[in-house]
């Protein structure tokens, strides 16, 4: 889970971009299971959160995640503020 | 004036009236057709007990009567004539020894056939010589009708081994045959374990004993027949089972067996079962040799199917090692060149968006695009030359292998090969010295390798060498995937691999 500080225009080129941009490679990782962005207007916070098979996928996927999420907050200007990871328990879509 | 004599109808009617011959048409089920005047008189059979009824159930003695069908059978099969010496029982209850000639007739209207038989009655020609004599002679004519009987029984279990039916299939009808043919009350198949049992792969009993059942493993020492045949490479016999205290023994005692013979089944130049007979009686001397030819055929079923085997399991091989190729290709592309491509368009991008607001910034983005971009293009060539190295369409195996070789971490001298080769051929030996120089480099721990091409008549041979520390498993799934590869182009594959001496592998390929 990514954790950036987003004005609405950066929040908004930023989706762009992992929309056109990430989703389409993200898709054939193996182990990718999805991705959900919700953002907070007022407070100007944006989370990133992408869901793995397993530790496994996660860790082998750190890397370049690292690398194009740094590249994606340099080409809007947001700040990051914080990358965690965390076991889902419950999913329930 | 001169009347013209015709072959007619008439002069069949005469002639079988009046030969002294026996003459008997009979059909496909063995049904008697025909029956004249000398048959009645050799046999005091009327025609009206015989006509229209089996031959079985009158004239042919009950114990010839399986070989019989097999007569009929073989002749509607193959319309060849089988000439046979035999024995008719006459309304009385004697026997008649008769040399039958016999030829296959059409009907008139061309539906099916009849066999038509002529024979010579040897019953008194024989009884009036010495008695000595006639009874060599009866001797041999019995032992002709049984060599015949046993060629048949060879002929079809040579059959279904030849159309490719399972190996069970011809395991049970060795069993069947042999026990027919040898006149024994039962037969078994047996595989041995590479221990000292083996199991029952095929079995049939005329009385449904039943002591084995398929399936079943059985210990086999050197008290046990199949045991002896196996530790000696030769048939092998138990003359008599009261003289042994063992537990095979006691079981075939208990079965009411005296005695046992066994004969090895050899494929690939090791003894790979048996085929065991047993009987109530002591079995005569040539039964071990009439076993032998049963267990050629054997051998050539389970050789055959084994080929079979090895080729079905070598195609999946080769479809997996494809898949997975496949698969690792996609890999390569995912995870190198295409998230390269994305990075690349994001740094892009970002340019983009620096290019009003900061453009001192602009030298160090574009410059690390560059940079991307010419590392997405190598991966993209590596990955190309993987799939079919430009070198060997431009240049040639020689020269392509060199290639590779550079690459490589490992001193590789190639040798020059002069000639241009057929394209499968030069891409089927490429991947083969691709792989297994990949292999030195992976596995050998060696410091340099080698490769050498030999044209020979017909043939390119190659050879791959290095000076590592050897020991490769001839059945690992790289070699394997290199033997399928030879293999699929017509050729062979050969490794040797002495730990701590190095490995050479030797590929020979057909020109054609």
């Amino acid at each position: 889970m990514h954790t950036l500080e987003t004005t609405p225009e950066q929040s908004d080129t930023g989706l762009e971009i992992v929309r056109d941009q990430l989703l389409p490679w993200l898709r054939d990782v193996s182990g990718y299971r999805g991705l959900i962005r919700l953002l907070d207007r007022e407070n100007g916070k944006t989370l990133v959160i992408s869901l793995w098979a397993d530790e496994e996928a996660l860790r082998a996927s750190t890397e370049a995640g690292e690398r194009l999420a740094e590249l994606t907050a340099q080409t809007t200007g947001a700040t990051r503020v914080a990358i965690e990871q965390y076991e889902a328990t419950l999913f329930d879509v | 004036m001169s009347t013209e004599f015709v072959l007619g109808d008439d002069f069949a009617r005469v002639l079988t009236e009046t030969t002294q011959a026996l003459v008997c048409v009979l059909d496909s089920g063995g049904r008697i057709l025909l029956f004249n005047d000398a048959c009645e008189r050799t046999t005091g059979y009327g025609r009206d007990e015989v006509i229209g009824r089996d031959a079985r159930e009158s004239v042919i003695p009950p114990e010839e009567s399986e070989a019989f069908g097999d007569v009929l059978a073989y002749i509607w099969r193959t319309r060849l004539s089988s000439p046979q010496v035999g024995h008719w029982v006459t309304k009385n209850g004697d026997r008649r020894l008769i040399a039958w000639s016999n030829r296959l007739m059409p009907a008139v209207d061309g539906e099916g056939s009849f066999l038509v038989t002529t024979g010579i009655d040897l019953t008194e020609s024989a009884e009036e010589s010495e008695g000595a004599l006639s009874g060599d002679v009866e001797a041999k004519l019995a032992e002709v009708g049984r060599l015949a009987q046993e060629q048949r029984a060879l002929r079809r279990v040579a059959t279904l081994v030849a159309s490719e039916a399972t190996p069970e299939r011809v395991f049970a009808a060795v069993s069947e045959e042999t026990s027919r043919v040898l006149e024994v009350n039962a037969s078994a198949v047996f595989r041995y374990e590479g221990d000292d049992t083996a199991t029952v792969v095929g079995r049939h009993d005329r009385e449904a004993v039943g002591i084995f059942s398929v399936g079943d493993r059985i210990f086999a020492d050197d008290n046990t027949a199949i045991g002896r045949a196996r530790d000696t490479g030769l048939p092998a016999r138990i003359e008599d089972y009261f003289a042994i205290d063992t537990d095979v023994a006691k079981t075939m005692r208990e079965a009411g067996y005296r005695s046992t013979v066994a004969a090895p089944i050899f494929v690939s130049g090791i003894p790979w079962g048996a085929i065991a007979i047993a009987a109530r009686e002591a079995l005569p001397d040539e039964s071990e040799a009439r076993l032998m030819g049963f267990c050629e055929l054997v051998s050539l079923a389970v050789a055959s199917a084994q080929a079979r085997e090895d080729l079905q399991s070598s195609r999946a091989r080769l479809v997996k090692t494809g898949d997975e190729q496949r698969r690792k290709l996609e890999r390569n592309l995912h995870d190198g060149a295409q998230q390269r491509l994305v990075s690349l368009a994001l740094t892009l991008r970002l340019a983009r968006a620096k290019l009003e607001s900061d453009p001192g910034a602009l030298e160090p983005i574009l410059a690390g695009a560059a940079q991307e971009l010419d590392l997405a293009l190598e991966e993209l060539r590596e990955l190309a030359r993987g799939l079919h190295p430009a070198a060997l369409t431009e240049q040639g195996l020689a020269p392509a292998v060199r290639a590779l070789g550079e690459r490589l971490p490992v001193d590789v001298r190639v040798d020059d090969l002069d000639e241009r080769l057929p394209d499968y051929l030069e891409a089927t030996a490429y991947y083969i010295c691709s792989e297994a120089l990949t292999n030195v480099a992976k596995h050998a721990r060696a410091e340099s390798a080698r490769v050498t091409f030999h044209r020979e008549p017909g043939v390119l041979r190659f050879e791959i060498s290095d000076d590592g520390r050897g020991g490769a498993d001839g059945r690992g799934s790289g070699i394997l995937g290199l033997r399928d590869r030879a293999e699929s182009a017509g050729g062979t594959l050969f490794v040797i691999s002495p730990p701590g001496k190095g490995t050479v592998v030797t590929a020979t390929l057909p020109l054609d």
